[in-house]
């Protein structure tokens, strides 16, 4: 009986072992061309401290890739996919720090077998921040039922809900969450709005948790778009009158305007609402600090209202004249005020609109979204990604970022080596997260899609990831005691 | 071998008589079958198949993961792969009979219950029968359409699983209570509560002395391992927990408890079946085999007559999924037949669906000739109107050339109840119409996905292949024209479909002739004289000579001798003697009825059967045909 239990799982290893490791097809054509596998790996820049780059070919009946970094080898494919266990991958990628793993990817399709154009993935000594948190949901125009703000550890695949929207709707009353926010990418100090039931703005500040409607009577709505100044107990936010309308041919699908909106500091512990920037025909709007937090930069489209009681339906019919320049201002810690802003780029001269901005740590660079009008730029399929060099005036290169189709939101990790960024390149409906290498030289490096477990998990899913932010560690607090404080009935500012 | 039992019945003359009662069971059974196969596939097929096509399975490990994070996951996976089958409603149908077959037979088997009380055990598989036949308009408002099997496995895991297996092992019950509830909670549900349950009521019965030890362990095993199963889930409110997956009917401000009502009976009754379970000694007498089948009369009376009180009979209901059906397919005839065969006035969904056909056909403005006069608006539990744009706006958009829409009312649907088959094939039109073919290749992928739906993704393939195919293929040539014809502006439907699409086609501008044909249609509808006479001057330039369609000219008379607008002299157009002659007496006929004082009503009533088919008709009588 032992004998026949030990040749069991003696065959169970043996099988497990040929399955993560296959051998090599001796008998291959060569094609000239490299695999055309999803996500697109071939030839990228990644960290140091990345999850498996698990890939797929939707075309081939199976798939055998040989990864090679240094002396260390292997081999995989199940099915039509690459799957790399994490430890080994941990191998390949210490084995190649600094330099190029080797990437060959052998076919099968009509029982015969291919060998594609070998690619690289260098991998980069700059580790990139551990998580990102992003907004899971269907690509919506105005409803918001199944929503989550979500954490993915990016070396590894674990991935979590910070709060879901199902904790809290019910079928009578819906809820929105949206703009999580985060000190310095660390989690004691963030943030996010909760929107139509509960409607408040749930703070964590030290860790500690309290929830607060941020609104008072001179401001144009409640707090939107938020950015944490990097030291002070500081948010600014914008505040504005939001209007949507709906293309009946353009692809575009949604235009998203604001035809209306400020600029406010929240002070978290004086719990106090200050206007800072509210010109009455400037459009102020996506406030983010610099991260010595000496500047507020912001984007500002100028428009005159002929009527401003009817600035709504001015703002449908002039929908494409909105467009946004960057600026910045100085601003005093000590007195907590702002100087005279400036134009850092002139995007309306190009009949272009500039938003969505962040700052590198040396106030260098200048990361934004750049489309056409407006300011949702993931509807806009001509949007790109831009960096200003505050140094030289002019744009970088950043061919190898975009696509055809839209990006937008983009971020630099906190050691500016990394930019995240939204894009609907994959399909043009369904937004996906992308990382870019950003070298010391100011070169961006090709984007790669956020990896997954399994490399299909995009191709599957309806619901997009939109607002990716960086983080250092994950959030501590747990959905639990955000449902909890979200039950409690907000504060007000005084 | 143990002889069938029979029951000993004294006939007149004091000899005892023993009937076969073996045979009750069967007889419940056949009856039971007959009663779900004529609700089930006699009358609702048609839901059925909608039911199918408004759910969504697929066989991705992807979906499979999605499913398991909730409790009752592994149920909702299997259900929705098994609601797959009402694709063809007779074969779906049967596996769900069969399958509550088994639940009747696991629970006989596991509960000793008397023969001439087998007919108690129907009671949730008629509660289960109810809920798949009552739905009415709520179909369109589930978010889970996999009910119908994820209730019906739940209830054979909660049999099987509270199986005698244990008791004759020291502490075996309770491990069995323990084990069940905290193994099976994630993939079961509450079914695996309901089994907890049921081993520590069966226990009570059998010896309530010591069984009462048993109940109040199940009760606790029931309050604590759903909370702590959940604890840190994010899926669910804090109070979901011991009620996740019983279906809820609420809708803004209504809630239909009543809907709701069936759904726990099937899920709570089970809980009195230890209590009919036979005792070893009892014999059956005459006295309990009458009162026991009296009392089953009256539970199949009662059943039959609250299931068909319960069954959506609505003929209109049922045409709807008929005709989106064949819209769906292609199948214009189908469509206008079932139109023309409409027992009541038709919804405003049929008539959406009847004028796609039509428009198909090339022949749109043959519209007067079928029947135009309003229904009632479809009601869910009878208090808040349907609105075609939570219904198939999105379709009906698609069909149209509004593609745009169509994707935005696919989706905003979806993120309240769910991708579905039916929704993944929209968005796969629209964004083909769009040129959005990266988007075409997803929706493809994943309805390749599933089982029964993968040739309809495979058809698309040639038009992905060659793109210039779309513009002249039977299939989505007219809707790429409309597209391609429609204006391009900013704007919103503010939920209303209908009146969107009229208004919008009304004032299209266009040189393209069928769009124009299909301008002018709607021009007529629209009863914008304004916007007629721009039409008809564009037809005019377009076709000079070319007589104008029957039902123009009829509306060209109306409008320009009654409403007084248009162009000053009628007669630089051709109109047909005949149709002026018609209007004519259409006119004095209608003058004369309203001055010998007749309502509206009795003058539409009065004229219908000579100009019923007429614009003037249409124009005069049917005012107030409301769009939701």
């Amino acid at each position: 009986m032992k004998q026949y239990i030990f040749s069991f799982f003696l065959v169970l290893v043996l099988l497990t072992a040929c399955s993560t490791h296959p051998s090599l097809p001796q008998d291959y054509r060569q094609e000239g061309t490299l695999p055309d596998i999803y996500p697109d790996y071939t030839d990228v820049t990644v960290p140091i401290n990345i999850a498996p780059l698990n890939f797929m070919v939707e075309e081939a009946d199976k798939v055998v890739a040989r990864i090679q970094a240094g002396d260390v080898a292997y081999n995989y494919g199940k099915g039509n996919k690459v799957i790399i266990p994490e430890n080994e991958w941990r191998e390949l990628l210490a084995s190649a720090k600094g330099k190029k793993m080797q990437v060959d990817v052998y076919c099968k399709q009509q029982d015969k077998w291919s060998r594609y154009k070998s690619f690289g993935i260098e991998v980069s000594a700059d580790s990139i921040d551990p998580y990102i948190s992003y907004r899971a949901l269907a690509p919506t125009y105005v409803g918001f039922e199944h929503l989550a703000i979500r954490q993915r550890c990016l070396e590894n695949f674990k991935e979590s809900d910070i709060f879901n929207t199902r904790q809290l709707s019910t079928e009578r009353e819906g809820v929105c969450i949206n703009c999580h926010s985060y000190q310095n990418y660390r989690t004691d100090n963030m943030m996010f709005h909760i929107r139509i039931c509960h409607d408040a703005t749930v703070i964590v500040s030290d860790g500690k948790l309290r929830n607060v409607l941020l609104k008072t009577p001179e401001m144009i709505s409640a707090a939107v778009y938020p950015s944490w100044h990097p030291t002070l107990k500081l948010i600014a936010f914008s505040t504005d009158r939001t209007v949507q309308s709906f293309h009946t041919r353009d692809i575009t699908k949604v235009e998203v305007m604001e035809s209306a909106s400020d600029i406010v500091f929240y002070d978290v512990e004086k719990n106090t609402i200050q206007t800072v920037l509210a010109d009455s025909i400037e459009l102020e709007l996506f406030p983010s600090w610099s991260p010595d937090g000496k500047w507020l930069y912001f984007c500002s489209a100028r428009h005159e209202f002929e009527d401003m009681n009817n600035g709504m339906n001015e703002t449908l019919n002039h929908y494409k004249e909105l467009q946004y320049n960057l600026y910045r201002a100085p601003f005093d810690m000590e007195t907590r005020t702002l100087g005279e802003p400036e134009l850092i780029y002139d995007a309306v001269s190009k009949s272009r609109s500039a938003v969505e901005q962040r700052v590198s740590s040396d106030n260098r660079y200048v990361l934004f979204a750049e489309g056409p009008h407006g300011l949702f730029h993931i509807w806009h399929p001509t949007a790109q990604i831009e960096i200003l060099d505050q140094q030289t005036g002019q744009l970088v290169d950043t061919r190898a970022i975009n696509s055809d189709r839209a990006e937008s939101y983009p971020s630099f990790s906190s050691n500016d080596r990394w930019i995240l960024f939204e894009s609907r390149r994959d399909d043009g409906n369904y937004t996906r997260d992308y990382l870019a290498y950003f070298d010391r030289k100011g070169k961006v490096h090709k984007a790669f899609l956020v990896p997954q477990q399994d490399p299909e998990f995009f191709r599957l899913s309806l619901f997009s990831w939109s607002r990716p932010e960086f983080m250092k560690e994950p959030v501590k607090i747990t959905p639990r005691m955000f449902l909890d404080q979200s039950l409690k009935e907000a504060g007000r500012p005084k | 071998m143990v002889p069938p039992p029979k029951a000993e019945v004294a006939d007149k003359k004091g000899r005892n008589i023993k009937l076969p009662l073996w045979l009750l069971p069967i007889l419940y059974s056949v009856a039971f079958v007959v009663l779900a196969w004529v609700f089930l596939v006699g009358k609702n097929a048609d839901t059925l198949f909608f039911m199918q096509d408004r759910g969504y399975w697929n066989d991705s490990m992807v979906y499979f993961h999605d499913c398991m994070r909730m409790p009752g996951g592994f149920l909702s996976w299997v259900g929705s792969y098994l609601t797959q089958y009402f694709y063809y409603p007779a074969c779906g149908a049967a596996m769900l009979i069969l399958l509550w077959m088994l639940c009747f037979c696991v629970a006989w088997r596991s509960f000793h219950v008397r023969l001439e009380w087998t007919f108690l055990l129907f009671v949730p598989l008629l509660a289960l029968l109810c809920t798949v036949v009552q739905l009415g308009y709520w179909i369109y408002f589930l978010r889970d359409i996999d009910f119908s099997f994820y209730y019906s496995l739940g209830l054979l895991s909660a049999l099987l699983l509270s199986v005698d297996y244990t008791s004759r092992l020291r502490y075996g019950p309770q491990v069995q209570i323990i084990a069940v509830a905290v193994l099976f909670y994630y993939p079961l549900g509450i079914y695996a509560l309901v089994a907890s349950a049921l081993v520590g009521i069966r226990m009570c019965c059998n010896n309530w002395r010591k069984g009462w030890q048993d109940i109040l362990l199940a009760a606790l095993v029931c309050a604590v391992v759903p909370l702590l199963e959940t604890s840190g889930s994010t899926l669910m409110r804090p109070e979901q927990p011991w009620t996740f997956g019983l279906k809820c009917f609420e809708i803004g401000p209504v809630r239909d408890y009543g809907l709701e009502l069936p759904f726990v009976i099937a899920c709570l009754s089970p809980m009195l079946f230890p209590l009919l379970t036979r005792r070893k000694d009892a014999k059956v007498g005459t006295r309990v085999l009458v009162i026991s089948q009296l009392l089953m009369v009256a539970v199949a009376v009662g059943a039959y007559n609250v299931i068909s009180a319960r069954n959506c009979d609505d003929s209109n209901y049922h045409a709807e999924f008929r005709m989106l059906r064949a819209v769906d397919e292609g199948q214009w005839d189908d469509v206008l037949n079932e139109a023309r065969a409409a027992k009541e006035n038709p919804s405003r969904l049929m008539v959406m669906y009847r004028d796609i056909a039509l428009m198909n056909k090339g022949e749109l403005l043959n519209r007067y000739q079928y029947n135009n006069r309003p229904a009632k608006p479809s009601m869910m539990s009878d208090s808040v109107v349907v609105r075609l744009c939570d219904t198939t706006g999105d379709f009906i958009y698609y069909n149209f050339g509004e593609t745009c829409f169509g994707i935005r009312r696919a989706i905003e649907r979806s993120m309240h109840f769910g991708f579905s088959y039916y929704t993944l094939r929209v968005l796969a039109r629209c964004a083909l119409v769009n040129g959005e073919y990266d988007a075409v290749r997803k929706y493809q992928l994943l309805l390749e996905h599933s089982t029964f739906h993968k040739k309809w993704a495979r058809e698309l393939q040639p038009y992905l292949d060659d793109t210039t195919r779309i513009a002249s293929s039977p299939r989505f040539g007219l809707v790429k024209r409309l597209y391609n014809g429609g204006s391009s502006m900013v704007g919103t439907d503010d939920y209303f479909v209908e009146p969107t699409l009229i208004h919008k086609l009304a004032h299209t501008a266009t040189d393209n002739p069928e769009i124009l044909e299909l301008a002018l249609a709607y021009c007529l509808q629209d009863k914008d004289p304004r916007c007629f006479w721009a039409q008809v001057w564009q037809y005019d330039n377009l076709f000079p000579g070319k007589p104008f369609p029957r039902y123009v000219q009829e509306a060209m008379l109306l409008f320009h001798y009654e409403l007084k607008t248009g162009p000053e002299d009628l007669s630089a157009y051709h109109i047909d003697p005949q149709i002026l002659q018609r209007y004519n007496a259409f006119i004095n006929q209608i003058k004369g009825y309203a001055q010998s004082g007749m309502s509206a009503d009795q003058i539409g009533a009065m004229l219908q059967p000579l100009f019923g088919d007429t614009y003037w008709w249409d124009y005069c009588v049917l005012k107030e045909i409301k769009s939701y």
